[in-house]
């Protein structure tokens, strides 16, 4: 038990730092006080210093050689076909919030899905844009929400803003097809979708 | 020649000198690079957040204020690029997508070089990777980056006395894993 106890969790959590040498030399002195009178922190301190040897020259693995001479020519490229597809409205105006759509929809349905509480707290940490790139990168997972009932789909998105075979369509086909699909959306249908995703903090 | 400063390059980026941004990514690719790939041990999840991360530099450099030097608000990014990666990952983990490809990720190595590496270096990278995200972020900040820990509440928008519990946690669970796995 330590002797010092009200101040035994301050002196506790400047362990690492004495272990990995960042620790001040006032501080130091007074952890060392302390470990003088706290069996607890002197065992926690011997456990972490067998680690910091260890940890002495762990790095990851270098990358391949020459890799930094392409980094920024790939650069280039990525930020030559992002200003071509910002000239593309469509791009531009639908492909993150179909992805975001895609989450939403699938969340408001509750469809049964594996773990769902686990993902609703995965999902909650995402942004929007995460959201979005998640469900366009991964057809796999897109699978999973295959056509809802009439009656959710009307739940999800009421007041008839969008029909229920587009926005099966959306759900299931592959993107260069869904985007086709959201050609067919009017402006309103379009305001609609993106202000109940606002509700729902998507967007 | 003389070398311009980064306030330099970032105004005569402004001023629409292309070049300028070419310079700011020659400067401080490999610093990003090494930031990046301390939270995700895959050099092609790295590459691809180094990536990211130079283009919303390019998309907001307007948005850079000079109270704080270049290097610290690529840093800034950097490490949130990363951890919405590490959560993206953790969505993928999640519906087992591609799961042996992250296995290997993960692991960062092949067998055979595994094989050739030391073990107590392995365990300790495998150990980092399983870290929660949290802890993660301040033992690479902290103990690999060397930041100050009011730096990192600032990054991380969190306190300090928290971030030095999960400091703690983070290097008794790296010290556990690999205890027992030797103990195993």
């Amino acid at each position: 038990m330590c002797a010092v106890r009200t101040n035994h969790k301050y002196y506790r959590l400047l362990l690492p730092d004495f272990v990995t040498g960042k620790l001040d030399g006032d501080q130091r002195e007074e952890l060392a006080a302390h470990l003088a009178s706290c069996d607890e922190c002197a065992r926690s301190l011997d456990e972490l210093k067998d680690l910091a040897v260890m940890l002495r020259g762990v790095r990851p693995a270098d990358p391949p050689t020459h890799y930094f001479n392409t980094v920024l020519p790939r650069l280039r490229e990525r930020i030559a076909g992002k200003v071509d597809r910002k000239e593309d409205p469509l791009i531009a105006r639908f492909l993150a919030p179909l992805g975001a759509l895609a989450i939403i929809i699938a969340v408001l349905l509750q469809v049964p899905l594996k773990k769902d509480a686990d993902l609703r707290a995965v999902l909650d940490g995402l942004e929007s844009d995460e959201l979005a790139e998640v469900a366009i990168e991964q057809p796999e997972y897109q699978s999973l929400y295959l056509i809802p009932s009439t009656e959710s789909l009307a739940s999800a998105l009421p007041d008839g803003a969008i029909s229920q075979k587009l926005a099966v369509t959306i759900l299931t086909d592959n993107d260069d097809e869904a985007l086709l699909s959201m050609t067919e959306l009017t402006d309103d249908e379009v305001k609609v979708i993106l202000e109940r995703m606002g509700e729902r903090k998507i967007l | 020649m003389t070398e311009r400063s980064d306030l330099e390059l970032i105004e005569a980026f402004r001023q629409g000198e292309e070049s300028a941004f070419n310079e700011i990514v020659l400067r401080y690719q490999e610093k990003v690079y090494w930031v990046v790939r301390r939270f995700l041990s895959s050099h092609a999840d790295a590459d691809d957040i180094v990536q990211e991360v130079f283009i919303k530099v390019y998309e907001r450099i307007r948005e850079f204020r000079s109270e704080s030097g270049l290097y610290t608000w690529l840093y800034r990014i950097a490490v949130n690029a990363s951890l919405n990666a590490l959560r993206r990952q953790k969505v993928r983990e999640f519906f087992q997508v591609d799961s042996l490809l992250e296995h290997e990720d993960t692991r960062g190595h092949r067998p055979d070089q595994a094989a050739e590496q030391d073990e107590d270096k392995r365990l300790i990278e495998e150990a980092i990777q399983r870290l929660p995200e949290k802890q993660k972020a301040v033992f690479v900040m902290r103990y690999q980056d060397d930041l100050s820990y009011e730096e990192i509440a600032a990054i991380l928008k969190t306190s300090i006395g928290g971030l030095k519990a999960n400091y703690f946690h983070a290097l008794h669970k790296i010290e556990e894993y690999v205890r027992r796995a030797h103990q195993s």
